[in-house]
């Protein structure tokens, strides 16, 4: 029988901060969902999720209750997407307000929503870094997410000889 | 004095070597550098197919991604549906793309291309795994589309292609 939409079930994060949360919102979480279906008998221990932050979890779940309730995608929707090519990096208003963090919290939300298998929050975060990186330069790039230039002199050449196509455009 | 300025050489070299490691050892401890290659694959394909309806911009992006440091390079160059989409007429830039993309599926748009351009006659090349083929083209003559049609559908069918726009 399925549990009551109101269940609550409390959850502890890598730095002991706990949460207690209704199961509908966490069941956003893939993951998360599949442990519960497992777990027959109802438990007081908090679900361990070892590779999340408190603070991390917090926006999590912000997401999360704020799309409670929506279907989930299905592995043929993510097929199809990627079979008619029609990746767009379109976010709702609200994603992304919720989205607008600094880039440490951004790729700890991706590594988050990537470990609790969260696909919708994923794709929220992989457009974020997409819409960031469209139209710039590799210098530009780089400097957007403070990395340096580390090629050899011969890579460099090899590239330059590579897209010397590209260079005339 | 020469063996000096070998050993100044030997030096500047050992350093500049030195240098690179450093730069390498410092983008892997950049926040970006924790996001797994497989995400990194679909933030790239998200830049690419989000750029495309401007022409030749999937392929700049593409190119751009590629030339950000060793280990974006890398990635990019270890994914072959990032090289999938092709959306300019450069020869050597097609032929570029049609090898990285090894065995996937491809998709080509030219913009103000004759049927009978090179790199369209290039691509023709891999109908086996041409997916999408989009020809647009306001001088050309009906006659010339009508090879390309009759290239594509019947003298050398194409056993996956899903979107044919001439």
């Amino acid at each position: 029988m399925a549990a009551p939409a109101t269940q609550q079930i409390k959850i502890r994060c890598n730095d002991e901060k706990e949460f207690t949360v209704d199961r509908d919102v966490l069941e956003r979480s893939v993951l998360i969902k599949n442990m519960l279906e497992d777990v027959t008998e109802q438990q007081d221990a908090p679900i361990p999720l070892p590779n999340v932050s408190g603070p991390v979890m917090a926006k999590v779940l912000e997401y999360c209750t704020h799309h409670r309730g929506e279907p989930l995608p299905s592995a043929d929707t993510e097929q199809s997407q990627d079979e008619t090519r029609k990746r767009t990096t379109d976010i709702s208003e609200w994603d992304q307000k919720f989205i607008t963090v600094d880039q440490e919290m951004l790729f700890e939300i991706i590594l988050a929503a990537n470990y609790l298998d969260i696909k919708s929050l994923l794709d929220v975060g992989c457009k974020t870094v997409a819409n960031m990186i469209k139209g710039k330069t590799p210098e530009e790039i780089r400097k957007l997410f403070n990395i340096v230039n580390d090629f050899t002199p011969e890579e460099e050449a090899q590239i330059k000889k590579e897209n010397e196509w590209a260079e005339d455009r | 004095m020469y063996s000096i300025i070998y050993q100044i050489d030997q030096e500047i070299k050992a350093l500049e070597e030195r240098l690179l490691v450093l730069r390498t050892t410092r983008n892997r401890l950049a926040p970006i550098s924790r996001i797994p290659v497989e995400i990194f694959g679909k933030i790239f394909l998200f830049a690419r197919d989000s750029s495309m309806p401007e022409p030749s911009a999937g392929g700049r992006i593409v190119l751009a991604i590629s030339r950000v440091s060793r280990h974006w390079r890398e990635m990019a160059l270890g994914d072959p549906s990032l090289w999938s989409r092709i959306d300019f007429t450069q020869l050597d830039g097609v032929q570029a793309f049609l090898q990285r993309s090894c065995n996937a599926r491809i998709s080509f748009q030219a913009c103000e291309a004759l049927p009978t351009n090179p790199a369209i006659q290039l691509v023709l090349q891999n109908l086996a795994r041409l997916q999408e083929l989009v020809v647009l083209a306001t001088t050309a003559s009906r006659f010339d589309f009508l090879i390309l049609r009759s290239r594509v559908t019947w003298a050398t069918p194409a056993p996956i292609l899903e979107h044919l726009t001439l």
